[in-house]
């Protein structure tokens, strides 16, 4: 991903306005959350802190894209920002999912299971075909990753939608993303390469 | 000084340690290379042998990475453009989103590693998509939409009287029976919200009678312009109800099916004729 100002915006409006992009409804809202959004980092941690309140409250989105089945919903949070959740499987390896928390373009997590990388600093940890997750700052951007603890593997070979919402499912539980309202799972259904994908 | 057969007997080694294949079908292996995208994402690579030919493809990979930021190649945008000239230079097929080269088996290791170079760039233009900025008004509201509503649909089009087509900013509601239209209407200045509200004020006129005054709504962006003339708030609740950003908790029930005493829907500061 390449350099990209999350608070850029923030960062280029009068502060009245940009107090208004985390906390539309006024000054008062933002002092209680009691955090400025001065850079990329910042906003990351008020997405991703306590404070947050996220909930996913809407079903399962399923569309199929060029490559794979998509699923993207935008998230319920205290501060109104454009959250957006996605999982999507590659219908070529149905064994590999992705989940990300994304804001303007930018995953602030991402989750690929079963997906192949190696880490260019620190212990310089490789996964071949291996459960890791992304993570950001205005430093790496997103290309330092970690092995999760609680996310449950997807085989090779005969995946099904259970396992799906397994591996989905403990993403929103590892980012703090409440399942609630009309939020419910439906299985995504991979078109076979007969079907034509595009 | 560097001694070039120590450099190269080790770079050569760390190469072949990175290297790992397994079979995924009677004629297709997965190839994890030594290559790496931008993200440190490993480049893999499908490989399949159908008689004297070699297939190897990407499995997709390229087209979804992109697409989960956003990046739309097949838009007429420099990043589309580029799309077209990288895929030319390295000799690439698009089959159905997957990005292929074909070649006889002798060929297999050059195409391996030619492949592998490849979708690294690709993958690069990401590099080039545009920063993304804070979004436009009516992209923010679907966004808020879609993570209330069981059911949105962006861009709805509606019909009205006159025959004339409408594209509204979403229609949202419990399910996508009845559900609730809903257009953003914002400016800058005077002229500007003016226009908006005569825009909303047309679509919602001629599709009164096929539509209820109860399935319409006009959210006023109150974030970039705090107030709106009270006449013109009085004029679009002639035909939809009317509600702000701000105040986007009070339409948020109104669009589950709270149908509101008032068609007003609006922050205590905005000024009203009423």
């Amino acid at each position: 991903m390449p350099y990209v100002s999350l608070s850029g915006a923030l960062a280029r409006i009068p502060s009245g306005r940009r107090r208004s992009l985390i906390n539309p409804g006024g000054l008062g809202q933002q002092e209680r959350v009691g955090c400025r959004v001065r850079s990329d980092n910042d906003l990351a941690a008020l997405i991703l802190g306590e404070t947050a309140g996220l909930e996913l409250r809407v079903p399962m989105r399923w569309e199929t894209r060029a490559t794979t089945v998509r699923a993207q919903m935008g998230v319920h949070n205290a501060h109104s920002l454009p959250l957006l959740l996605g999982v999507q499987v590659l219908i070529p390896k149905p064994w590999k999912l992705t989940a990300y928390l994304m804001i303007y373009g930018q995953h602030l997590r991402r989750l690929d299971v079963n997906g192949s990388h190696g880490n260019r600093t620190g212990d310089r940890e490789v996964w071949n075909e291996r459960t890791h997750k992304h993570t950001f700052s205005e430093q790496d951007q997103d290309t330092v990753a970690y092995t999760p603890g609680d996310i449950p593997t997807i085989p090779t070979e005969n995946v099904v939608g259970e396992h799906y919402r397994g591996a989905f499912e403990a993403f929103c539980g590892e980012q703090a993303i409440k399942l609630t309202g009309e939020y419910r799972w439906i299985d995504p259904v991979l078109p076979t390469r007969q079907e034509g994908t595009g | 000084m560097t001694e070039c057969s120590t450099l190269l007997a080790s770079v050569l080694a760390g190469e072949s340690s990175r290297w790992t294949c397994r079979e995924v079908s009677s004629d297709t292996v997965l190839l994890v290379t030594s290559h790496h995208y931008a993200d440190g994402d490993t480049v893999e690579l499908m490989v399949q042998t159908v008689g004297d030919e070699v297939i190897v493809s990407d499995g997709g990979e390229v087209l979804a990475r992109l697409d989960s930021v956003g990046v739309n190649v097949d838009s007429r945008s420099r990043v589309g453009k580029s799309w077209k000239r990288l895929m030319a230079a390295h000799a690439l097929e698009d089959d159905r989103g997957q990005l292929v080269r074909r070649a006889s088996v002798e060929h297999t290791a050059d195409l391996v590693q030619e492949m592998a170079d490849a979708v690294a760039n690709l993958d690069g233009l990401r590099l080039l998509a545009p920063v993304p900025r804070h979004p436009a008004f009516p992209e923010r509201l679907t966004t808020y939409l879609e993570a209330e509503f069981p059911f949105v649909e962006p861009r709805a089009k509606l019909t009205g009287v006159s025959g004339s087509p409408y594209q509204v900013t979403a229609a949202a509601g419990s399910s996508e029976k009845q559900p609730v239209y809903v257009q953003t209407a914002s400016g800058q200045n005077n002229a500007a919200q003016r226009s908006a509200v005569e825009r909303c004020f047309t679509m919602f006129s001629d599709v009164n009678g096929r539509l209820p005054t109860e399935r319409k709504l006009v959210v006023l962006d109150d974030e970039a312009t705090p107030e709106w003339r009270p006449e013109m708030i009085n004029l679009l609740s002639g035909v939809a109800y009317v509600g702000t950003w701000t105040a986007r908790d009070q339409w948020t029930e109104f669009v589950w099916g709270s149908v509101p005493e008032s068609r007003l829907m609006l922050p205590a500061e905005q000024p009203t004729l009423g």
